[in-house]
């Protein structure tokens, strides 16, 4: 019942006469979307840059934080451990020394 | 919603994402299908060639910018006449504030129990001339419920009112067409 009533409305409607858009309608809508896309696409600042192709690339980007997250904890764990070492060599070396004299 | 239908509505959110990618091909194609309509539409609810051109404008730019909450379960035309709607009665309101202001006097009249036969035949400028009649407010929601397919309590909510006023609203808009296109006469009187 409402759809019937609804396009017969319609097309009463639809007789109204609108008059025509400006000529160049049409290209100024192009023009404006080219506009969005440019700034959506390639965004004047470097780090909306970098955000934007983070979003597009959201896989790549993950793999991205992973690596570095995972890099950075292996980085951390052998500076730790070679502290280590390097005190225990001059334990050792205190040590000796001790000992010599 | 039928299994074609729910095709093209996918491929609409196809075409939309090729276009927000850049893919010219594809945003002329969507500006091509839906400008001119949508020009029609904001020109019913404005009445002006440049507030419905700006608001078209507008309404594109919101378009290519909020791609991703198109979700492809509609028509992207209903999506974009929602959007048309929106900003149209933004300017309305903008303009015409007292206008939109005024409130109806509230009656429960549930618009679904109304029903105007509109199926006579009329000349284009005493249809014109009947919607002109109108209040901006029931302009607003006769060209909602006819274009969108709307409920009432969807209008409600794009307008900022109760389902029971727009209930009214579309109930006195139907009655005020129906008899200013029967009397012959229509005039403006707003």
């Amino acid at each position: 019942m409402r759809t019937t009533e609804n396009k017969k409305l319609q097309k009463l409607l639809d007789q109204i006469s609108v008059p025509s858009s400006s000529a160049h309608f049409e290209k100024t809508l192009h023009q404006d979307w080219r506009r969005v896309v440019h700034q959506e696409v390639y965004p004047s600042h470097r780090i909306s840059h970098v955000l934007t192709l983070a979003k597009s690339h959201r896989r790549l980007t993950a793999f991205i934080v992973a690596a570095a997250f995972l890099a950075s904890a292996l980085m951390g764990q052998h500076v730790l451990s070679s502290q280590e070492e390097d005190l225990r060599q001059m334990d050792t070396l205190s040590e000796l020394s001790l000992s010599t004299l | 919603m039928s299994l074609f239908a729910g095709k093209q509505y996918r491929a609409e959110q196809d075409l939309l994402k090729k276009a927000v990618a850049g893919d010219s091909g594809a945003s002329q194609e969507i500006i091509r299908s839906l400008s001119q309509s949508a020009y029609s539409l904001a020109w019913k609810m404005l009445g002006r060639r440049e507030d419905a051109e700006d608001v078209v404008q507008e309404a594109f730019i919101r378009l290519w910018r909020s791609a991703a909450n198109f979700n492809g379960k509609s028509a992207l035309s209903t999506y974009f006449y929602a959007i048309v709607s929106n900003l149209s009665l933004d300017r309305l309101k903008a303009m015409n504030k007292t206008a939109f202001e005024v409130f109806d006097e509230l009656e429960n009249l549930p618009a679904e129990l109304v029903h105007v036969d509109f199926s006579d035949t009329f000349d284009s400028e005493r249809i014109s001339e009947a919607v002109r009649s109108l209040s901006v407010k029931q302009r607003m929601a006769i060209l909602m419920w006819a274009y969108q397919d709307l409920t009432a309590a969807e209008i409600a909510k794009v307008m900022g009112m109760n389902k029971n006023s727009v209930d009214q609203l579309l109930f006195r808009a139907k009655l005020k067409l129906k008899s200013e296109l029967e009397k012959g006469g229509a005039y403006a009187d707003n």
